[in-house]
């Protein structure tokens, strides 16, 4: 489908809270999921629902599909070139300065709805968090509960153990 | 807070491929994030610290323990316990050098072993840890 053909259309996507968002296709096809329902489905006036996805996220997700409708689709490179090219551009880093419930939601709806460039730049976000942490501070920055028991924990420790003596 | 499953921790996790102290504290965070971590912090034997090949032969098969033993090489294992993962299915990238010059520099240090039988003692413990390497990895990247 060239993006002339399918300009002007639209398509009606319903959050899992049944909110109806009417959204050009283009926009919507930043979605491979949701491109290929299209495709596959062709013009109706049926709304899509999207059973994993609520109204704040699913507007969220569609404000970012919308500022990169123009992005050239992702290719088929390997995993790692694609990770080695993301750059987080201003834009992108104003978007996902959100809290951090809302940053996970954004990635959880991106891996749904299989929206690549989202989802790197969602997870290289979070991996920027992480960096230089110290286990205890990964765990309080994202409220983790430590299950290992200590046994665990030492024997884990030991076993992965790093740093070369000096 | 919502938690990310699996397959979005190990996107993430892939970020940090480089950064072994980040990798290293994911480990240790919780079981799941350990478990998830743990392959991408093992995948490349250029990484290994010689304490990782210390845990690497506490993985060997109880047939090559016996060889080491009758050929007496003993190497005190970083732990007593059986090891929490079959660490070495999680080597992708495998060199056959960084494996000699690292367990030269294990054995070296075994007060026990005389530098006469060093050398043969070196292709023993390689041989076995080949044997396993090669058993275990089902896809390398690199070689």
């Amino acid at each position: 489908m060239t993006s002339e053909s399918s300009e002007g259309k639209k398509v009606t996507l319903k959050s899992c809270d049944d909110v109806e968002f009417k959204v050009e296709i283009p926009v919507a096809s930043r979605s491979i999921l949701l491109k290929n329902m299209i495709e596959d489905v062709g013009e109706t006036d049926q709304s899509i629902p999207l059973p994993n996805v609520n109204e704040k996220v699913l507007k969220k997700v569609l404000e970012w599909c919308q500022h990169h409708v123009n992005d050239p689709q992702p290719t088929n490179d390997d995993d790692d070139s694609r990770r080695r090219n993301t750059e987080i551009d201003d834009w992108d880093q104003r978007f996902l300065n959100v809290e951090q419930d809302m940053l996970f939601e954004i990635i959880l709806a991106a891996n749904y709805l299989d929206i690549k460039p989202l989802l790197d730049i969602g997870c290289k976000t979070v991996a920027n968090m992480i960096k230089g942490k110290s286990p205890e501070e990964i765990r309080n920055t994202f409220n983790i509960v430590n299950d290992f028991t200590p046994e665990e924990e030492e024997q884990i420790r030991k076993e992965n153990e790093w740093a070369e003596d000096r | 807070m919502s938690q990310l499953p699996v397959d979005c921790l190990n996107e993430i996790f892939e970020y940090l491929e480089d950064d072994r102290f980040t990798l290293y504290s994911c480990i240790l965070v919780n079981r799941l994030w350990c478990g998830t971590s743990v392959s991408i912090f093992w995948r490349d034997i250029y990484n290994y610290s010689t304490s990782n090949f210390s845990t690497l032969i506490a993985c060997l098969p109880n047939e090559s323990k016996e060889i080491l033993y009758e050929n007496r090489i003993i190497i005190s294992p970083s732990t007593s316990k059986f090891p929490t993962f079959n660490y070495a299915a999680f080597c992708k990238i495998l060199s056959i050098n960084r494996v000699y010059y690292k367990i030269r520099g294990l054995l070296r240090n075994q007060q026990t072993i005389s530098s006469q039988n060093l050398n043969n003692y070196i292709h023993i413990m390689v041989r076995e840890i080949f044997k396993m390497l090669m058993n275990q990895i089902t896809s390398l990247k690199s070689l």
